[in-house]
């Protein structure tokens, strides 16, 4: 086990604590415009997401494609316990998280030993499913959908949006330095090792599917943590846009765009995607955007497949390399 | 009993309708290595080409499902080209990169046929789908049985063309061993090019008979993915007999839960057979 300060310096976590006082604090509460803080948390939402897929599909190659799933049982787990007149924002965190975290968890138990591409499709087929089973259900507002009263913000948050944020930044942020950590320690090491070739990582006794699972595990649990924050968020809550196609094509989009292989991917792609997208929304149509964002993501495919982290680096920009 | 044995006969109708959009992957799946999850989009596309044929010219959808065959079949070939250029030939085939490549492939289709045709539900009339055959106790509502009667002439078809022609042979060759069925005469990239245009014509043909059996938005192709991928994982990759058979399974599970519990937990079916398989029998039940 290495010690901590050899994975994060001191420098760092220096950096880290400023960065959440400053952006997670200091900006929600004196930020002037509602639409300001309402762009920031949409802008937050998905790079955490895609922060989160990022853990199994860039570093193990396990592609989820049902973050909306993931992230909507943790919304409606939030939506559920609010209702049951818990309101405390970290229940629901905690709530969604661990939910989530074990429904990836057993669906990796099944799907994980055999090839990635089965993992692929039950998260597809897991997403329609629990869409469904939502639907269905008239205690969770079926398809109708449930309203959610925000409540008053506390104290020196102009907005409960902002106070939000704040949560959410906070979640984003344990999400980095976990991250950051696997990336550092053994743990990446192993992961590098067994995304060149599973066979001979096995073979040298690295527990591959142990790895495997604890990444699906980080990975859904995340999902259903920022889940949790969502249902106050968006006071309304109904299947169809909470299982709804962005969610679960943006976190894969931001991932690729940024380069799967860093933390600093996910951050680079969401931010500069999502930024984009709301743009797009705003101006033109919310359809339009999902097709440019199918044809951006065929694009970066075809034409960079690394990323533009990595493509950025080869012309000599000199971005730090973490691993 | 009545109810019983007309639930029966409705699944293996159903099942026989699955066998016609499953057997499209699988091919692509088992036999060419390419994990098709735009596969359903596909079938979907070729429901609204008989969608659009029929509001143009009326022309049934049966006879559109004819003619989409050749039109899907050189979609495919020249999709398995440009998959090959860019996905095998750089080495990606294995990764994260094909299967994000085909779900951006899903997505632009999907939010294509959302933009042309707009997020209704679309279906076609034709005066024998409301009809249906009395024999004895049953009961047996046409637009179930052509869709099963056409899905069998195509397995039959199948079973010909994959275990019979110079071409089918070579297709399940290359599946074992590309370099051996080289030296036997067979270009790989010749042969999997026509193998994907005939795995896609035959979802089109599922599709056109699809928009027989019910009416299709944009998105219905997600009910569809855990179906036909629980078929494919059921029977086997690359399995003719084992597609059929896990079809006709699928189907009559789902009729007899759509009877008994309600319809709308029976996408619910083929996600368990799909987790099953996979926990218990991996491999599927019939080998290729």
């Amino acid at each position: 086990m290495q010690s901590v300060k050899m994975l994060v310096g001191t420098k760092e976590a220096i950096t880290l604590v400023m960065l959440f006082v400053i952006l997670g604090i200091i900006f929600p509460i004196f930020c002037p415009e509602r639409y300001v803080i309402n762009f920031a948390f949409y802008v937050l939402l998905y790079t955490s997401l895609a922060l989160a897929w990022n853990v199994l599909g860039g570093y193990v190659g396990y592609i989820n494609f049902g973050s909306c799933c993931f992230f909507g049982v943790g919304a409606y787990l939030a939506a559920f316990l609010i209702e049951n007149g818990i309101s405390d924002i970290w229940m629901h965190i905690i709530a969604g998280s661990l939910c989530s975290g074990l429904l990836g968890l057993f669906l990796g138990a099944i799907t994980l030993r055999v090839r990635g591409i089965y993992f692929a499709i039950s998260t597809l087929a897991l997403s329609v499913v629990m869409q469904m089973i939502i639907i269905n259900t008239p205690q969770l507002g079926g398809a109708l959908g449930m309203f959610l009263v925000k409540p008053h913000a506390p104290a020196p948050y102009p907005n409960f949006t902002a106070y939000l944020f704040s949560w959410l930044f906070g979640v984003t942020l344990i999400l980095v330095i976990i991250t950051i950590y696997i990336e550092r320690s053994h743990i990446g090491k192993q992961l590098i090792a067994m995304r060149d070739d599973e066979v001979a990582a096995e073979c040298i006794g690295i527990p591959t599917l142990k790895l495997k699972l604890l990444a699906a595990f980080i990975s859904c649990a995340f999902m259903g943590a920022v889940g949790g924050v969502y249902p106050y968020y968006i006071a309304y809550l109904e299947p169809y846009t909470t299982f709804s196609l962005e969610f679960t094509i943006n976190p894969i989009a931001m991932s690729i765009i940024g380069g799967t292989q860093s933390w600093l991917g996910p951050i680079v792609g969401g931010i500069v995607l999502s930024s984009f997208q709301q743009y797009l929304c705003t101006t033109i149509s919310s359809t339009l955007s999902l097709l440019l964002t199918g044809i951006i993501i065929m694009g970066i495919v075809i034409f960079v497949p690394d990323g533009i982290i990595v493509w950025l680096r080869k012309r000599g920009i000199p971005w730090k390399r973490h691993y | 009993m009545e109810l019983i044995l007309n639930t029966i006969v409705a699944g293996i109708l159903l099942g026989g309708f699955y066998t016609l959009i499953s057997l499209g992957l699988s091919i692509a799946f088992g036999l060419i290595n390419i994990s098709n999850i735009a596969h359903p989009t596909f079938v979907l596309a070729g429901g609204y080409f008989a969608y659009t044929l029929y509001t143009a010219l009326g022309i049934d959808p049966i006879i559109s499902g004819v003619i989409s065959i050749p039109l899907f079949f050189i979609i495919g070939v020249f999709l398995y080209r440009v998959y090959n250029v860019l996905i095998e030939k750089r080495g990606h085939e294995k990764g994260l990169i094909s299967l994000v490549f085909l779900f951006s492939l899903l997505i632009l289709i999907e939010v294509g046929l959302l933009m042309i045709f707009g997020a209704d539900w679309r279906s076609v009339y034709t005066p024998y789908m409301v009809q249906s055959v009395k024999v004895g106790m049953l009961s047996i509502p046409l637009r179930m049985f052509i869709p099963f009667v056409i899905a069998s002439i195509v397995d039959i078809f199948f079973y010909y063309l994959f275990s019979k022609t110079f071409f089918g042979l070579g297709v399940r060759a290359i599946a074992q061993n590309p370099s051996a069925a080289m030296l036997m005469g067979y270009n790989p990239l010749k042969i999997n090019m026509l193998a994907f245009g005939i795995s896609l014509a035959s979802a089109a043909l599922g599709g056109s008979l699809l928009i027989m059996i019910q009416p299709i938005y944009p998105f219905s192709d997600r009910a569809f993915i855990g179906r036909v991928f629980a078929v494919v994982v059921l029977g086997g990759m690359g399995s003719l007999y084992g597609t059929i058979v896990a079809s006709i399974i699928l189907g009559l599970v789902e009729a007899v839960v759509a009877v008994f519990l309600g319809a709308s937990w029976s996408m619910l079916i083929s996600f368990a057979i799909l987790l099953l398989t996979l926990l218990l029998k991996p491999e599927g039940l019939f080998r290729r």
